[in-house]
């Protein structure tokens, strides 16, 4: 069995009957808003499933692009257990954010707990992805860019992973310090601990590697 | 303050991610018809399983309600009247505090029940079924005998005490906290006194005597006087079981089980009349099953079982349901159900009677044939109970 197949989650939802390819096509999801998405939900109201499908799935998919990459094996998979972790906590989601916002953060959740069985595949998310074909609009600056980035994603590899989380997640992806508390089942006290301490060891690791330091400087002061 | 390198880095990061946006990147792959078709079977069978833990999770908090609400109620029973006064004080219409009989039983040994009538403050009115009776009011049963036989009544009290009045008794409530006062002026009654805790009293007031119980089973009688008996008293006392005290004129006697008062005298119990208790009195009529009637006028109709005749049976009742409920917590279905049985059958007129037949019938629901049976009795006996609509649910899923 290679690693890769090691890796994969054991929870794969699979068809039981027709093979999806000759299903007939689903039919369009019925229009509602999110107030009246969420009480078909809260109610368990199966139809509401395509609805809330084609509503979530983009932002989903956004998520995960993200945090692990283009092109990532397991996709689907991790989709579909953020849709089914939104429908089991949606009583949690009290409308103090957005449904993308909330969306978004239980993807990441899931992706953080995806990652974290993954002992041999990467461990760091796909933001730092180096390996994807650079932009036609952005070809000269990717090519740069990719060799800087693949350093920071060394330094980034090297450290404690919550640390490194933390920080990515805060300073790269924008999530507040609850939601990454939330992401990564911790307190929110101790994702601000994280955060302070991994950007000080980033910090002190790219000041020990005085070419990248000088990278970032000019990057940061062409930017 | 991020560390300068640590924000460069970031920075950094951050650009290379949002030009993947602006490329729409993350976005550029829709999402596969089959991988479509797949999340949204998973999500109705999640959404599926959410309805019916919703529902299960609805119908253990109505259970947990009833359950809570039958605790109370016990935890009441056990504990009334602990912090009430232990004398006594007033007589009739001294308090307008109400009283709370749980349910008022008539018995018709012949063919129905006549109606019994209440009178307070000037006002006379047909006693019903629940009808709250009030320090002050008093009860009279009707001079009436149906087929030739006399017709009986029982007040079922909330501590558990059974009152019987005999045809024409006249009893009077006079108090009705932890201090139970009864004035029998006229005719006889019968009492099944739940066991007390030390600050409760039971009284019972004749024109001339005072009986005070604790735990037991008596008949008191208001007769004519016989100057042969007792000093010519006009009451007469029977202990069937546990011990009274019988206060007459400054002189304190106590009744044991099996003794009467005055000694050496006649039957308490005026002639004519029937005892309600069968183990009082052991008649062929007094055996005949008793069953809770909705109206004074209803008609008698056979009872699961022989009503137990042990008067200090609250306790015995208590745990009994307690017993079933924790073996429903515990998901002992079939002990659960057969300790509602049991208390059913045992304690029919128990005031833990309903509670019972509906925990009994929501164990019984979906899993067992025997709720249609359940929920045609629970309408049958409580047709305005609290779980009527759930019963009429019950009958209205026969397939």
């Amino acid at each position: 069995m290679s690693a890769s197949e090691q890796n994969r989650p054991a929870l794969r939802l699979v068809s039981t009957t027709s093979a999806p390819a000759t299903r007939a096509p689903l039919p369009p999801a019925p229009l509602l808003d999110d107030s009246e998405l969420l009480v078909a939900i809260r109610a368990g109201d199966v139809s509401a499933a395509t609805a809330l499908h084609d509503r979530v799935r983009p932002q989903v998919d956004r998520t995960i692009r993200r945090l692990l990459g283009r092109s990532d094996p397991d996709h689907d998979d991790v989709a579909q257990r953020a849709l089914l972790e939104i429908v089991s906590t949606i009583d949690r989601y009290r409308g103090d954010c957005s449904l993308d916002t909330w969306t978004s953060t239980l993807t990441a959740h899931i992706v953080y707990k995806e990652i974290r069985t993954r002992t041999v595949q990467r461990r760091v998310f796909g933001v730092m992805d180096e390996g994807a074909e650079p932009s036609s609009r952005h070809e000269e600056q990717d090519v740069v860019a990719r060799s800087t980035v693949r350093r920071v994603r060394h330094h980034l590899e090297s450290m404690d992973e919550g640390k490194a989380w933390t920080v990515v997640l805060h300073d790269v992806c924008g999530y507040d310090l609850k939601e990454i508390a939330q992401i990564m089942s911790v307190g929110v006290a101790a994702a601000q601990t994280r955060l302070v301490r991994g950007r000080r060891e980033l910090h002190e690791r790219i000041s020990a590697d005085p070419d990248l330091a000088e990278r970032l400087a000019q990057n940061g002061g062409a930017s | 303050m991020k560390p300068r390198y640590s924000e460069l880095a970031t920075e950094l990061l951050a650009r290379h991610a949002r030009r993947d946006d602006e490329d729409g990147r993350p976005q550029a792959a829709p999402v596969d018809p089959g991988s479509r078709a797949l999340a949204i079977a998973a999500l109705e069978r999640a959404l599926g399983e959410k309805r019916r833990r919703t529902q299960r999770r609805r119908w253990m908090l109505g259970s947990g309600l009833a359950a809570a609400v039958a605790a109370a109620f016990v935890v009441r029973l056990i504990s009334a009247g602990s912090h009430a006064p232990s004398q006594v004080e007033a007589r009739a219409g001294a308090t307008e505090a109400p009283v709370a009989p749980l349910a008022v039983f008539a018995r018709s040994v012949g063919d129905g029940a006549s109606p019994v009538t209440v009178t307070r403050a000037g006002q006379t009115s047909t006693l019903t079924e629940g009808a709250p009776l009030l320090a002050g009011s008093r009860v009279s049963a009707p001079a009436v005998h149906v087929g030739g036989k006399p017709t009986h009544m029982i007040l079922a009290f909330s501590t558990g005490t059974e009152i019987g009045l005999l045809p024409e008794a006249d009893v009077m409530i006079l108090k009705e906290d932890a201090t139970q006062e009864l004035e029998l002026s006229h005719g006889a009654m019968t009492a099944q006194v739940a066991k007390l805790t030390p600050a409760q009293r039971f009284l019972v007031h004749t024109p001339d005597a005072e009986v005070e119980v604790r735990g037991t089973a008596f008949r008191v009688a208001v007769v004519p006087p016989d100057p042969q008996c007792g000093s010519g008293t006009l009451t007469r006392v029977d202990v069937t079981e546990g011990v009274v005290v019988v206060r007459r004129g400054g002189v304190e006697s106590r009744v044991a089980k099996g003794e009467t008062w005055p000694s050496g005298c006649n039957a308490a119990v005026a002639p004519g009349a029937t005892a309600i208790n069968p183990a009082i009195d052991g008649t062929p009529e007094a055996a005949e099953p008793v069953r809770p009637a909705r109206s004074l006028r209803g008609t008698d109709a056979p009872r699961p079982a022989s009503r137990s005749s042990n008067a200090s049976s609250l306790g015995a009742q208590n745990e009994m349901f307690a017993d079933a409920i924790a073996a429903k917590r515990a998901g002992r279905v079939a002990d659960a159900i057969g300790g509602f049985d049991q208390l059913l059958t045992t304690y029919p007129a128990s005031p833990l009677a309903e509670s019972a037949s509906v925990e009994r019938l929501r164990l019984l629901r979906g899993r067992d044939p025997r709720a249609l049976a359940a929920a045609r009795e629970y309408l049958t006996r409580f047709p305005d109970g609290f779980a009527r609509a759930e019963a009429e649910a019950v009958l209205a899923e026969k397939p």
